[in-house]
């Protein structure tokens, strides 16, 4: 916490009554706001409420029947190879909340508490769930070792959903989705429309300078193909990224444009509750239904990709196809429309996998692909594709600046490992999250690499000829 | 002793099969009810049926799932107890002949040998797995009652049937057998109440957490009305 935070919460706590200080909740990340009422009456109505309204609660009656206990999960877990505490094995973590569920939810957790004399579930144990839910990066790894097929990312993304109803969100994701949903500009960024377009025509500036030639970022063109969802954090921080992705839309001739109703792909729902995890898609729906477009089209953006899969999900009408860039270039080099010269890009460069799109195989093969025809010193890490580590920023926490050396010294001290093996001078992290963790992880352990994204490199390598 | 076996093996043993059969039945249905009405409340039902369908086979013949992540020594043992406690249970000349006694219904048999070494090699197994939980870094934290006396029962089950018509018996046959049919009923009734309930439901596992991914289109806001009162409200 720096100084000016630190100075802040003491002059606000000075300000409150000592009964509202007792009550003051205080975790590793910082609160929206602090939780209001009877904690626990608030944990276990929203518990009811989603367990009612949503289809968790077969998945998790089965799981809190079949877990075996085996502790395979931990072997696999890239926090609990770090920590090695029990806190931190993901079968424990999940039964921090399948014993609210068989408790206060179940006939037999019922009777077992009416013979035995147990309690129900007390605010200590929910500020556990709190601090421990989001130590969790929900990336999925411990589910591919499950021999129950218990998934353990799915307990995480409950457990946050329930605690957000509670009242429990980080203040991070809770800011930037409030601007994407209520706010002026729509998108995590605060990024206006105007600021849009000049960043827009500063990228066409210099991607003409570039190859000699106008390559267009389209606007609000209607009847196009692909409508266009980066993770909204691209138009500051990844020029690279977004001039890449123009070039290959032009080299390829594809229709594409960005909306200006919504231009993110952003969506934090992913990471902390279903309520607005669906409103942010129905936004994007709305703005490819506006424009007339056919396709949702999202940046390298992994998290981007992965909830945009579930927005049929939340959407009536016929499913709009969702493409990820990458899923695009690599369909365009395979019909050869697509050039890239192999002899440019000399580096050694490895390939790190977004748990959002690997875990579940989908999006594996088709980097590696595009990697090799440009690059001819390219090294895997180990593991690699869908049992590759977490960046260790995943599940949002990447936007808890708080826990920064939570996530350099435990939650990506395993992917520093790999990236360090690997002795690559450049690494591709092709998600936006996964971009900044990697960043700072390149930083924070002097990892002697950059990291890059794909369209980046693609950029260096694209053959444009009109 | 001897009315102790025939109650054993008698009416408990009726009423422990009885009870196996309809917990995990009712196991097995609530679990395939909550499969269809899930995937009729949610929106979108294109499920990766394929990948599900491998996903969960190769589980059940986990050969190379089992002994390539970090717990090799634990996914043989796990590997071989399972193979030992369908094998013989099902297989054994003995519980055949009991079955068709009792139902008039018979199957082939493993040779009495095989019986003899499979049995073995499954109380070993079982120890083995006692051994692992109780000083497994990763196990041992998790494990509850119900994770040792399980094997527990196990280890008492195949060790009794091993030694009951063996010569050098240290017990007589009748007590082999009382423990036996006690621990074999014990792990039959506990069966709907513990994980072994995965017994019923592991086929029903794999479309369980794919269809948990696939929501109700608006359940979001059904929760924020039952707490909230309103539908949309501020972020």
């Amino acid at each position: 916490m720096d100084q000016q935070t630190a100075k802040k919460a003491v002059e606000e706590k000075e300000k409150m009554a000592p009964q509202e200080i007792e009550k003051k909740k205080e975790y590793s990340y910082y609160l929206d706001s602090q939780p209001k009422g009877d904690l626990v009456s608030r944990f276990l109505e929203a518990f009811a409420a989603i367990l009612q309204h949503s289809n968790y609660r077969f998945a998790i009656d089965m799981m809190s029947k079949v877990t075996t206990h085996c502790g395979r999960c931990p072997t696999e877990c890239s926090v609990y190879q770090v920590t090695g505490e029990g806190r931190d094995i993901p079968c424990n973590r999940s039964d921090l909340l399948l014993d609210v569920y068989r408790r206060h939810f179940t006939l037999n957790g019922w009777l077992r508490a009416k013979i035995f004399g147990q309690g129900g579930i007390t605010e200590e144990e929910i500020d556990r769930i709190a601090e421990d839910y989001y130590r969790c990066t929900a990336c999925r790894r411990c589910y591919l070792f499950c021999p129950m097929g218990v998934d353990h990312g799915l307990v995480t993304h409950l457990g946050r959903w329930v605690l957000a109803e509670a009242g429990i969100v980080p203040k991070a994701l809770a800011v930037a989705t409030r601007e994407q949903i209520d706010g002026m500009t729509g998108n995590t960024s605060a990024i206006p429309v105007p600021a849009l377009s000049d960043t827009l025509e500063f990228l066409e500036e210099e991607l003409e300078e570039m190859f000699g030639l106008p390559i267009k970022f389209p606007v609000d063109v209607e009847g196009a193909e692909y409508v266009f969802f980066p993770a909204v954090s691209d138009y500051m921080l990844e020029a690279d990224t977004l001039m890449g992705n123009a070039a290959v839309m032009h080299a390829t001739g594809g229709s594409w444009t960005i909306g200006t109703y919504d231009y993110d792909g952003i969506n934090y729902g992913l990471f902390y509750g279903d309520y607005v995890m669906g409103r942010i898609l129905r936004m994007q729906h709305e703005q490819v239904r506006k424009l007339g477009g056919k396709k949702v089209f999202v940046g390298e953006c992994g998290h981007a990709t992965r909830s945009a899969w579930l927005g049929a999900n939340f959407n009536e009408g016929p499913v709009l196809p969702v493409v990820n860039c990458m899923e695009y270039a690599h369909e365009q080099l395979v019909k050869g429309n697509l050039k890239l010269k192999p002899d440019v890009v000399n580096e050694k460069i490895t390939y790190h996998d977004p748990c959002n799109i690997a875990r579940s195989g989908k999006i594996v093969s088709q980097p590696r692909e595009l990697i090799k025809s440009f690059c001819k010193n390219f090294v895997e890490m180990t593991p690699n594709g869908k049992k590759n580590y977490c960046c260790g920023g995943g599940g949002g926490t990447v936007s808890l600046d708080e826990i920064h050396k939570f996530r350099m010294m435990i939650g990506g001290k395993k992917k520093a490992e790999q990236m360090r093996d690997t002795g690559a001078e450049y690494v591709i992290a092709p998600c936006a999250n996964c971009k900044k963790q990697v960043e700072e992880l390149i930083q924070f352990h002097e990892l002697p690499m950059q990291k890059t994204g794909l369209h980046d490199q693609m950029l260096r390598a694209i053959v444009i000829d009109k | 002793m001897e009315e102790w076996l025939l109650f054993l093996r008698g009416p408990v043993f009726r009423l422990a099969i009885v009870i196996f059969i309809l917990g995990l039945g009712r196991e097995l249905f609530l679990a395939v009810y909550g499969v269809v009405s899930a995937y009729r409340k949610a929106n979108d039902r294109d499920l990766p049926w394929k990948q599900m369908i491998t996903g969960a086979l190769s589980w059940l013949i986990p050969a190379k799932r089992l002994f390539t992540s970090n717990r090799k020594a634990h996914g043989f043992l796990t590997f071989m107890m399972h193979v030992g406690v369908i094998l013989v249970p099902v297989f054994l000349l003995d519980h055949i002949l009991l079955w068709e006694n009792g139902l008039g219904i018979r199957w082939p048999a493993i040779p009495q040998y095989l019986a003899d070494v499979v049995t073995l090699l499954t109380i070993l197994v079982v120890a083995g797995l006692i051994i692992s939980r109780a000083f497994s870094k990763t196990a041992r934290p998790l494990s509850k009652a119900q994770d040792y006396l399980l094997l527990i029962l196990l280890f008492f089950i195949f060790g009794s049937g091993f030694i009951a018509s063996k010569p050098w018996n240290p017990i007589s046959y009748e007590a082999s057998m009382i423990i036996h049919t006690l621990a074999g009923n014990a792990l039959l009734i506990s069966a709907p109440f513990t994980k072994l309930a995965h017994i019923a439901v592991y086929p029903i596992k794999m479309f369980s957490v794919e269809l948990a991914w696939k929501f109700p289109s608006r359940a979001g806001e059904e929760v924020a009305l039952t707490l909230d009162g309103k539908e949309v409200r501020p972020t």
